[in-house]
């Protein structure tokens, strides 16, 4: 990681210079952002019986542009990006083909030459660590480490049940296949996708600001009975890399915590040079539903390394797109300190994440603080002006000369 | 030396001699020590003023409290103080919290009080001389009294752990109780001080009287527009720093990524700069007067201070440096202030009723502060305090336009006060 010394009127960054992102911001209407909204649709695509088989596929069309995110549950839990630029290009799918042992090609965004960028996100395992004789916040490992759930081998709800086409959202729960010490008899991990087609923040912390070119990821954990009194939660995310390289991540340092209070940190995790894939989070989750300071646990991840395809639990669905050759790259989240707010409050998790193509949206600082840094720094000066031109030109009423008597 | 016998000639005036103004009345040679005219006796007394400030705020809390003020006065209050901490220990001893909240409370009523007191004393002994210097001088007490504490308190504990064998009640009762040593530190500086005063009444025949003796609420309806505005900066300026600090460890640790300990010691940088830096500004005050000017120098200081905090990274030492200057700076300029639009006898409900309206300003911001932490974040709670400090600008600037437009005496150079001394002396 770079380190963070720019001063910047607003905020310092890590980005690769500033003027870049001036650069870019002043481009941005020639890329695939400049549209005001988008029509965004969620459907979830039965299989060729048929029945329905976790594959939810939402489309985003701008005017002259298109996205696709392909949410789906078989194997673990994935996401394909795929940007196109036109508003008509569509998603195939060859079911047969998809559920069968080699489904290369199953997956396909037609027409193929409009596709600007594509890329995936795979949850493949999650992990639990006992704290509890760790003192060192970031240690690696952050304790000594329980076998991990593997999320290839959960079994999922049937998300047409939980579709929600007023708030575009529709959530994947899940528990293992195999529960020998019944952790999640009365839990379960969850996976909230939602879909924006204008900008927006949600009131729910963290808060994060979305605009229509991007996707919400909410991933909870809720009621799983840890394997420890103090055990911290991790999830391993494994994306695919753009060429020979693995995607940059980079640590965002801001002036402004005002939509979550103490974070002072974005961080973000690139697939190239602009525009192109982004996803961007807060480095915080939340150990109560509301979420706030007093429940905020802090939210390490690591680097991004390049992995071998076949330690990972293996998704259908980017192997059905991308075909088999891939260069995954693999990070891990951690989630919590062993002081502190944990999930042992409440047995509840929850973090967010941005997920989208273009320019990562930026926080600025809200109309109230400059008014009142308007007010606070006008007034005095005003003031001083006023009173001194009063002095200078006004009525005379006190004498330097002293009285004889 | 040339004004000190002028200001002996003075407060002679009515005495059995008075064979010609041109004569010094000197009543037989007394050490200079033990002269109440002479510098080195104001410096013992100085000395006791600031170790009484020194015990007070080694075990201080603060609560708005006003009582009668004289010798006597002053006695009590320091007893007050050494029987609430001593109820504050057996608290602990006994286990019993509703113990320890009287004893607190106890505590306060006597500690604040001897905070006006010793503002009173201050006044009473240095107007017109070094009163810049004393009122920088006792700060300088009071924070080195609080840094002592923060650092001692922890080590005394640990150390009455390891010989008791356990932690808890019982332990914390009695570092208390150790602790509690220096109240009768101020106790027999409060002693000490009423002796010297009255022995400096008799000696001189000084109207001890005048001073500060008895607080009527009805005098705050006689305060004058500049009191008023002395009272916003005082207010407004302090709920931008105390509850800052308090708030702040939490903030570096966030924005900055310091560690633990360092970002407790910046935190405590503003008290660590303000122990040596209060006496040299107090000086450098009552060396060139103009004391609106140094406010606005302090106040235009911190605000840019708390703007480097809020929308910079850069290395918060530099802010908080800044921030430990200023307000030493201001204490030592604007205390003083009071003493110059303030008559004599209405001086203790001045500085009683400025102590009480800063309380009760902490106490109010505090609060509010937290809340908007906890919804808003650290950016809004820094615009917060940037407006509470631009308050105190503003008032500064008015301040200084009112005392212009009316000829006040806020702001005279040194030079300019010692005339107005020499030509009210013919």
């Amino acid at each position: 990681m770079c380190s963070c010394e720019e001063p910047r009127w607003g905020w310092g960054h890590c980005a690769p210079g500033p003027i870049l992102l001036l650069g870019l911001l002043l481009a941005a209407p020639f890329g695939l952002l400049g549209e005001e909204t988008r029509q965004v649709t969620l459907e979830v695509i039965p299989d060729s019986m048929g029945l329905p088989q976790n594959l939810l596929h939402i489309r985003a069309v701008g005017t002259n542009s298109t996205l696709h995110y392909v949410w789906s549950s078989l194997g673990p839990p994935a996401v394909l990006l795929v940007a196109t630029n036109t508003p008509h290009s569509d998603l195939s799918v060859n079911w047969s083909r998809l559920l069968s042992p080699e489904p290369d090609g199953a997956l396909m965004v037609l027409p193929k030459d409009s596709i600007q960028f594509s890329s995936a996100l795979v949850f493949t395992r999650l992990f639990e660590f006992d704290s509890t004789n760790t003192s060192d916040v970031a240690a690696e490992p952050p304790g000594k480490p329980y076998p991990p759930y593997s999320l290839a081998e959960f079994s999922w709800n049937n998300i047409t049940d939980s579709l929600d086409p007023a708030t575009l959202s529709a959530t994947f729960r899940g528990h293992p296949n195999q529960d020998p010490t019944r952790a999640f008899a009365n839990g379960s991990l969850a996976f909230r996708v939602q879909a924006f087609s204008r900008s927006g923040r949600p009131a729910q912390p963290p808060r994060l600001l979305h605009t229509m070119d991007t996707c919400q990821l909410e991933v909870a954990l809720v009621g799983a009975s840890p394997r420890g009194n103090r055990s911290l939660f991790g999830l391993e995310v494994a994306t695919l890399g753009q060429g020979p390289d693995c995607p940059s991540m980079q640590e965002q340092h801001s002036i402004d915590d005002e939509y979550a209070p103490a974070v002072f940190q974005l961080d973000q995790l690139l697939w190239g040079s602009l525009p192109s894939g982004f996803v961007q989070w807060r480095p915080v989750a939340f150990s109560q539903k509301q979420g706030g300071r007093e429940s905020a646990l802090p939210c390490q991840a690591s680097p991004l390394h390049p992995t071998l395809a076949y330690p990972l639990p293996q998704s259908p669905i980017v192997r059905a797109f991308f075909g088999s050759h891939n260069n995954f790259c693999a990070f891990n989240l951690t989630f919590g300190a062993s002081t502190g707010p944990g999930y042992w409050d409440q047995h509840y998790l929850s973090w967010s994440m941005l997920l989208g193509v273009g320019t990562p949206p930026v926080d600025a600082l809200s109309p109230l603080v400059l008014g009142i840094m308007a007010v606070a720094l006008g007034a005095p000066g005003f003031m001083l002006l006023a009173g001194g031109l009063f002095l200078l030109l006004g009525p005379k009423r006190y004498s330097e000369y002293q009285p004889i008597n | 030396m040339e004004e000190e016998e002028e200001e002996a000639r003075g407060l002679l005036a009515d005495g059995p001699d008075d064979a010609g103004r041109d004569a010094p009345a000197v009543p037989g040679a007394l050490p200079a020590l033990c002269d109440p005219r002479r510098l080195a006796h104001r410096l013992l007394v100085l000395l006791l003023m600031c170790f009484l400030g020194f015990a007070i705020f080694a075990m201080i809390i603060r609560l708005p409290f006003r009582l009668r003020l004289n010798g006597w006065g002053t006695i009590i209050f320091s007893c007050f103080v050494c029987i609430g901490q001593v109820i504050f220990a057996l608290g602990g001893i006994f286990n019993a919290f509703w113990l320890m909240e009287f004893g607190r409370f106890v505590f306060g009523i006597g500690g604040e009080s001897l905070a006006v007191a010793q503002n009173t004393y201050a006044v009473s002994w240095f107007k017109g001389k070094e009163l810049n210097l004393v009122f920088g001088l006792q700060l300088s007490m009071a924070r080195i009294g609080s840094t002592v504490n923060m650092n001692l308190m922890g080590w005394l504990y640990s150390k009455v752990e390891a010989s008791l064998g356990s932690a808890g009640h019982t332990t914390l009762g009695v570092t208390l109780m150790i602790g509690g040593i220096t109240c009768i530190l101020s106790l027999i500086c409060a002693l000490a001080l009423a002796y010297l005063d009255q022995r400096a009444e008799r000696i001189l025949h000084k109207e001890q009287g005048k001073t500060g003796e008895v607080i009527k609420l009805t005098d705050v309806k006689d305060f004058s527009l500049p009191l008023w505005l002395i009272f916003i900066i005082c207010v407004f300026y302090y709920v931008a720093v105390f509850p800052f600090i308090g708030l702040g460890k939490v903030f570096f640790i966030e924005k900055f990524g310091f560690s633990s300990q360092a970002a407790s010691a910046i935190n405590s940088v503003v008290y660590v700069i303000s122990a040596p830096m209060s006496p040299i500004f107090g000086l450098m005050v009552d060396k060139t007067g103009k004391n609106i000017i140094w406010v606005l120098c302090a106040v235009v200081t911190t605000l840019a201070s708390h703007m480097l905090l809020a929308f910079t990274l850069w290395n918060p030492w530099i802010a908080m440096s800044l921030l430990g200057l200023s307000y030493s700076l201001l204490a030592c300029a604007l205390w003083p202030m009071v003493a110059f639009v303030v008559p004599e006898h209405q001086l203790g409900t001045a500085y009683g009723f400025m102590q009480s309206i800063q309380n009760l300003g902490l106490a109010i911001i505090s609060i509010l502060a937290g809340m908007i932490l906890d919804t808003r974040g650290y950016l809004f709670l820094e615009v917060f305090f940037i407006a509470c400090v631009s308050l105190s600008l503003l008032a500064v600037v008015l301040l200084y336009l009112v005392n212009r437009a009316r000829g006040g005496n806020l702001n005279y150079s040194a030079r300019q006060r010692e005339e107005m001394k020499l030509s009210h002396a013919e």
